[in-house]
């Protein structure tokens, strides 16, 4: 399946965004990536959701959390695909690359990738990037 | 892309200040939290760095804690010397700072075209600075160590100023 023009990365807390005036930024540090022990090869991982059809962002909005409330308070933020193929270019995908990885309960899931050998500033830089370019869609009250 | 075109120390393309007038003004050398506390109040009303003066008190590990007060009472006084200079430096942008699960600390500038960073990590070697703009500003992606930090943060807080 090919990928499509967004993917989606939900904000888990509104201290993961800033906002000025009538303005809304990402933070650097909502692109957060975390080991995951089942993984074979040297990535750490970003959950995003892929926006394969309109359905896909009032989907994310509306994911729960284990104890059964709302997952993303701080809603979402939208991340053109091109900016991750920017990155792809310039890194190659041995350091950064992404994936789909559907889950039982999420047919949108997937993760952005980054090497875990990557140095901790070229990460930040890379998280940075992926802030700057995420349009930020909060939930409406 | 025919951008991420600057990823060492010194391709930023704007003025710089002038270094030994920075070191001159009163040091950047950090003794304790009240010293920088003092920085802070002299700074601004709308104080720019209150996030990160919140998190210091939760900074576990002492490397990261002494490079990230290290690393505001420069900030602080290069922004004193620019205020000296000019007269005054508008509005600051307030800084963002986190804590980042394995410890080290997130600092930002956040700002509409612009993002400036900084990572202190436990290791030294391995703390380091970023800039990210959109394509207003050329699609900058640039970043390095803080081996030549009062260089570096000079560098960066000109172009904060002359952006904002």
């Amino acid at each position: 399946m090919p990928y499509p023009e967004n993917c989606i990365r939900g904000i888990l807390k509104e201290v993961f965004i800033i906002k000025d005036n009538d303005c809304v930024y990402a933070t650097a540090e909502l692109y957060q990536f975390r080991s995951n022990l089942d993984r074979q090869d040297e990535m750490h991982e970003a959950s995003i959701n892929w926006g394969d059809d309109e359905m896909a962002i009032d989907f994310a909005l509306n994911q729960k959390n284990d104890e059964g409330n709302l997952k993303f308070e701080g809603g979402v933020a939208i991340l053109p695909r091109n900016e991750l193929d920017k990155i792809k270019k310039r890194y190659g995908i041995t350091q950064f690359n992404y994936e789909r990885s559907l889950l039982q309960d999420n047919k949108y899931h997937g993760n952005l990738l980054i090497n875990v050998a990557i140095s901790p500033t070229i990460k930040r830089m890379i998280s940075a990037v992926l802030a700057h370019n995420s349009e930020i869609q909060q939930r409406t009250a | 892309m025919k951008n991420f075109p600057q990823k060492t120390d010194s391709n930023i393309i704007h003025n710089p200040l002038d270094e030994s007038f920075v070191q001159s003004k009163n040091g950047y050398v950090t003794h304790g939290f009240d010293d920088i506390r003092q920085n802070f109040v002299f700074l601004s009303e709308s104080n720019p760095f209150k996030d990160v003066w919140e998190i210091l008190p939760k900074i576990s590990n002492p490397s990261i804690l002494e490079q990230t007060k290290s690393l505001l009472m420069l900030i602080s006084n290069v922004i004193g010397v620019i205020q000296e200079k000019t007269g005054g430096y508008g509005r600051i942008p307030p800084l963002h700072a986190y804590l980042v699960e394995n410890g080290s600390v997130l600092i930002e500038w956040i700002l509409g075209d612009f993002r400036i960073g900084f990572n202190i990590e436990s290791n030294e070697e391995e703390s380091g600075w970023h800039l990210v703009s959109n394509k207003n500003m050329g699609e900058i992606t640039s970043s390095g160590q803080l081996k030549n930090k009062t260089l570096i943060v000079s560098h960066l807080i000109d172009l904060i100023i002359k952006n904002i």
